[in-house]
């Protein structure tokens, strides 16, 4: 038996040995491209010290491309690489067999806190192929190697390279180290020459967030310097996305929908970026699950907290206080993230002005999120989000003489945005990922004004109340599969039930005798739309194409509409460092805003499609080339959109309480096109970052405008921005210029004297909508931000400038005297030169 | 002091700057511009201008020539002929009647023709006051509504009678004043909260058929007249057209604001054809009260 055993071991070492023999065997081959048949044709000279077998289906349709190998262990490697075909060694002979693959999936995430790391690149290898990392950090790759040396990169960690083993290793977590924390460790210029060489990808300005007015960092600051992207206009609350409305881009937060995306008239965004994971904005060609809005997709994915330790942030600046707070609530497990903000003018306003009159404005945000990693295959996240703006005023009347009086009013006005959404992600296998999730967002905007008194034994109350809003809720079902190694597929099923609820408007009257309480309420309009999605990436050596569509079904009370929402884009690199990208997509929208100033202030009411009013839809085509070069990144490209169903409003709209609202909407058709260019230069501890768009938006609606083609208000034919960044260990300095060509706005031609009642009044005729373009805006902002490292925590200083040499950029126009007493016509504007602070404090 | 150094503050951080900018005014090209505002029991008076350039004289655009005019009531014509008007204004000796529809034509010059139609609603006002009583620097009257079935749409106005004088002598003037009031569906939107109006335009729609109890709270003194003294206080109650209504919201909605968020929406669009401003009516109730 011992000698059997011997003779056998004896067998395999020689087996072993002539093995190795072959691998390194050296053959000759040139460079070649061409079938797995003919290369083999190739290799299999009289001279060769090796046979080989197989079966002729192996090789059909097997084509292969190699370069110049030494050794034929190089030929082995790339064959079964490139057409999955595996081998055995036995002596001298080859035995050829379809090989077998794995699916692997996996999550990076930051080795001190857990925290899921969006946007790294994993390298397999020596394969060229890199894979880039989702929002939530996940990956999944199929590979036929019986392990891979994976090298994984992210601008803000360390770069790290783990060995994995696809046999046996389905499932795995990568930690990486942040950069920060390691202040010797770098990216060696020579690595990120390899890497900046292996993938392209689109340029962002800054890989850290940028401060605004007031010193916020703000997380939709980096988004407006994207070329294509700007502020409705200065001072104004919204972003126009290559021509569109505000109301076309489609804000999610993990996910789900929010309606009113910044505070006090534009200021700054809801969104506070210490809780913000990441953005990504989609304007050519949308994730076909949201094609639902016209200009662009904003997903914003919160943190899902620290899962090791409790850490936070705190700060107190000019126009705001915040708070970040995360950690574990079971370690490794159970995770949960807080973030609340909140304005206080109102609070410095009453500690200046007492007294029994008031005006005060505040605004505040909450976004929370608790996530739960059930195990390796599971996890369960809830989602939250509460803010709005509030206006408030009142007086307060009191005497006491013979008898005793007490008189007071109050208004408020407010709007809020409330969301809650839960999410169920689980990985089936390798190949399949579902998630399931539900979730509920209101808007709401409530005006109320209030009178009481008291005098003795008399009561009275009176009020009214204006109020109107939106809610819906909905539910998916999405599903990303493997359908081969090659093509992924994301589908899912949605429904979604809106309730709009135009105005209502209360009044209530009690005294002591006596109470009435009466209202009138426009009448409240649901909605659903039930949609179903599916989107192919097929990937191929050079890059990918992604095709898919949306199926929607809009039911109101009235109607329903069917609408397809196709999509094609194909990425192609045309060299390591050089990529194009070409896209069409066809989207719609069936909710839109309409705007109201029967309040005296800038109102937002949402409203779906009616019989009349069809959904708006936009056929868009763009294209993109890419390069990246080791210190430059460079990009340019054009788009063409083409609007249909567009709705404007004209004259004499009292939209807020006039039942006949639809017929104040009128239906158009329009195009948007344009040149966009971005440029991002780092040097050394530089980094300079330029975009320039060249862009027109036109219109055409019956009944507008005499049936004419006029520019919209969007319209501002040049945008640029400049952003130079200088980084030192524990500073950094930021200098933003942004410069946009002037609106159009609609002044009258004419003025006239009439009156109301006995009140005289200068009474305007208009002509051409959109009939004056207001001059140029154009601001340079500075922020120097600075690291401290305290005793106990780390501190960071943010002191800036805004508009630091004064520019004058037009907010309104009207009628005013010019220096000769003559009337002018003259623009308003707001934010001159304004200091900025913020002083953070993190734990 | 602490309030002037929030102001300070405030005024760092929302500073508004004015700038002259170009405006051409090439496109214009006048129209007639109509003021004619008719109640029961009043004769019909027509105010009639031109409209300007955004940036012209208003002043200087009264209509001084001659201008061909025809009335119409109910179809059937009341006037037709040439008239040249005192001042800008037309004074016809007709009264309108409750329901009945007038309809007018007019042309001047090289203005365009124009023709506004409208009624005269056939409801008069039922208000009733109470007496004034003084509360500190406040006059508070009460008045009552008796709203009948049906949408209406009201005016309310409120002026001080008194005399104004000028050294030892005194004329009897009449001064619109504003005023706030207890009833909150009086207001329309915070414009009107946040401003002192001496009007409030409101609808019955959420108390139709009822009654409703007022108090109306005005200041003691005229600011812009501080030589006039007040005796009484006057209140005035229309129904209003719902051309007459939908104009003055209009009106109230506009801010002369172009661009920018705070732009009025709606435009004033009122009912002359081919021309601007408003031929309209209402019928009214006025009621004098006493000062104490």
């Amino acid at each position: 038996m011992r000698r059997a055993i011997i003779l056998f071991l004896s067998f395999c070492l020689v087996t072993v040995l002539l093995a190795q023999d072959l691998r390194t065997e050296t053959v000759s081959v040139a460079s070649y491209s061409g079938s797995l048949k003919g290369l083999f044709n190739l290799l299999r000279t009289d001279e060769s010290p090796f046979s080989f077998n197989y079966k002729e289906e192996l090789l059909k349709k097997k084509y292969i491309s190699i370069p110049k190998s030494t050794t034929l262990d190089q030929v082995l490697f790339q064959i079964k690489k490139q057409c999955a075909v595996d081998y055995n060694i036995l002596g001298s002979s080859i035995t050829f067999f379809a090989a077998k693959g794995f699916y692997i999936g996996g999550t990076v995430v930051d080795a001190a806190s857990s925290e899921r790391v969006p946007g790294a690149f994993l390298f397999l290898g020596e394969d060229t192929k890199s894979v880039s990392v989702d929002d939530f950090g996940d990956f999944s790759v199929f590979t036929y190697q019986d392990s891979l040396d994976l090298v994984i990169y992210h601008p803000n960690y360390q770069l790290t390279r783990r060995v994995i083993y696809p046999q046996t290793e389905k499932q795995f977590y990568i930690k990486l180290t942040p950069i920060t924390s390691l202040s010797e460790v770098k990216v060696s210029s020579s690595d990120s020459f390899l890497i900046g060489s292996h993938y392209v990808n689109e340029i962002k300005p800054s890989s850290k967030p940028l401060t605004t007015l007031g010193g916020e960092t703000d997380a939709l600051a980096q988004i407006m310097l994207i070329p294509g992207v700007q502020n409705v206009s200065f001072g104004q609350q919204g972003l126009t996305i290559r021509g569109g409305s505000p109301d076309q881009n489609y804000v999610l937060i993990d996910g789900i929908p929010v309606y009113n995306t910044y505070h006090i008239l534009g200021l700054f965004s809801i969104f506070n970026s210490s809780n913000i994971s990441t953005i990504h904005l989609h304007k050519d060609a949308f994730p076909s699950k949201n094609t639902n809005r016209l200009s662009s997709v904003i997903d914003v994915n919160l943190k899902n907290g620290n899962k090791t330790k409790l850490s936070g942030e705190a700060d107190i600046g000019l126009l705001s206080s915040g708070l970040f707070i995360n950690g574990p609530i079971i370690k490794n497990k159970l995770s949960f993230s807080l973030s609340a903000r909140r304005t206080y003018a109102d609070l410095l306003g009453r500690l200046f002005i007492g007294g029994d009159n008031s005006i005060v404005l505040w605004s505040y945000d909450v976004m929370a999120k608790l996530h739960y990693q059930i195990n390796e295959e599971n996890e369960v996240s809830i989602t939250g989000y509460n803010g709005g703006d509030q206006l408030n005023f009142g007086t307060r009347f009191s005497i006491q003489q013979e008898t005793e009086t007490e008189e007071e009013t109050k208004g408020k006005l407010g709007w809020r945005n409330a969301l809650v959404g839960a999410r169920w992600k689980r990985i089936v296998n390798q190949r399949i990922i579902m998630e399931l999730s539900t979730s509920v967002s209101t808007y709401n905007l409530r005006f109320s004004d209030e009178y009481s008194l008291s005098q003795d034994s008399i009561s009275v109350f009176n009020s009214s109340s204006y109020r109107n809003g939106l809610n819906e809720w909905r539910a998916a079902l999405d599903v990303g599969f493997f359908m081969s190694k090659n093509h992924k597929i994301n589908t899912g099923l949605g429904m979604v039930s809106y309730g709009f609820s135009p105005f209502t408007r209360g009044y209530t009257s009690t005294t002591n005798n006596s109470s009435s309480t009466n209202s009138i309420a426009s009448n409240f309009i649901s909605g659903s739309e039930v949609y179903g999605f599916a989107e192919g990436s097929l990937y191929f050596t050079k890059g990918k194409v992604i095709y898919g569509t949306r199926i929607t079904n809009f039911i109101t009370s009235e109607t329903s509409f069917v609408r397809l929402q196709p999509k094609f884009q194909l990425i192609r690199n045309i060299a390591k460092n050089k990529q194009i990208r070409i896209s069409g997509q066809r989207t719609n929208q069936f909710v839109h805003l309409v705007p109201n100033n029967n309040l005296g202030l800038p109102v937002d009411i949402w409203l779906p499609v009616t019989k009349r009013l069809k959904p708006m839809e936009a056929t868009q085509f763009s294209g993109r080339y890419l390069q990246k070069n080791k210190a430059w990144d460079f990009q340019v490209g054009g788009f063409v959109k083409l609007f249909n169903n567009i709705l404007e409003h004209t004259a004499g709209a009292q939209l807020l309480s006039d039942e006949s609202w639809e017929n104040n909407l009128y239906v158009g058709s329009g195009v948007s096109y344009g040149i966009e260019s971005a440029l991002k230069y780092t040097w050394q501890k530089w980094n300079l970052y330029g975009s320039y768009t060249y862009g027109r938006s036109r219109r055409k609606v019956l009944g507008i405008n005499e049936d004419q083609e006029y520019f919209t208000k969007y319209d501002r034919p040049h945008i640029a921005n400049i952003l130079v960044e200088r980084k030192w260990e524990k500073n950094r300095l930021l200098a933003s210029w942004s410069f946009a060509s002037g609106n159009p706005i609609t002044v009258p031609t004419a003025r006239y004297r009439t009156f109301l009642g006995d009140e005289e009044i200068f009474a305007e005729e208009y002509g051409d909508i959109n009939n004056l373009r207001l001059p140029s805006s154009h601001h340079l902002d500075i922020s120097y931000i600075r690291d401290m490292q305290l005793k106990r925590v780390n501190a960071s200083m943010v002191l800036g400038i805004h508009n630091i040499y004064n520019r004058l950029n037009p907010f309104m126009a009207f009628i005013g005297i010019n220096d000769e007493g003559e009337p002018a016509l003259k623009i308003r504007s707001l934010l001159p030169i304004l200091p900025s602070f913020k002083y953070i404090v993190k734990f | 002091m602490k309030k002037y150094a929030f102001i300070a503050v405030a005024c760092i951080g929302l500073l508004a700057c004015e700038k002259e900018i170009d405006y051409d005014a090439s496109g214009f090209k006048p129209k007639l511009v109509v003021n004619s505002f008719n109640t029961q029991d009043s004769f019909l008076q027509v105010d009639l201008s031109k409209s300007t350039t955004l940036l012209g004289d208003i002043e200087q655009s009264t209509v001084t020539d001659a201008v061909d005019i025809v009335l119409l009531k109910d179809n059937r014509t009341l006037l037709s002929g040439t008239l040249i008007p005192v001042e800008g204004r037309i004074k016809l000796p007709f009264k309108p009647t409750r329901g009945s529809s007038y309809q007018l034509q007019l042309s001047t010059g090289n203005l365009p023709r124009i023709v506004a139609i409208d009624s005269l609603p056939v409801k008069l006002p039922k208000l009733v006051t109470y007496g004034v009583r003084k509360v500190q620097q406040t006059n508070r009257i009460r008045i009552n509504i008796n709203d009948s079935m049906g949408l209406d749409r009201y005016f309310l106005k409120v002026s001080y009678l008194g005399k104004e004088w000028n050294g030892t002598d005194s004329i009897s003037q009449k001064y619109a004043t504003t005023f706030t009031a207890s009833d909150k569906s009086f207001i329309s939107g915070i414009r009107t909260v946040a401003t002192g109006r001496s009007y409030a335009l409101f609808t019955d729609d959420t108390w139709d058929g009822e009654q409703k109890d007022v108090e109306l709270i005005l200041p003691q003194d005229v600011p812009l007249y501080p030589n006039f003294v007040p005796h009484k206080i006057v209140v005035e109650l229309n129904i209003l057209s719902p051309t007459l209504y939908a104009y003055y919201l209009d009106l109230q909605a506009n801010n002369n604001v172009y661009g920018g968020p705070l732009a009025a929406v709606s435009r004033i669009e009122g009912n002359v054809d081919q021309g601007l401003g408003a031929f309209c009516f209402y019928t009214a109730v006025i009621l004098e009260n006493r000062l104490p």
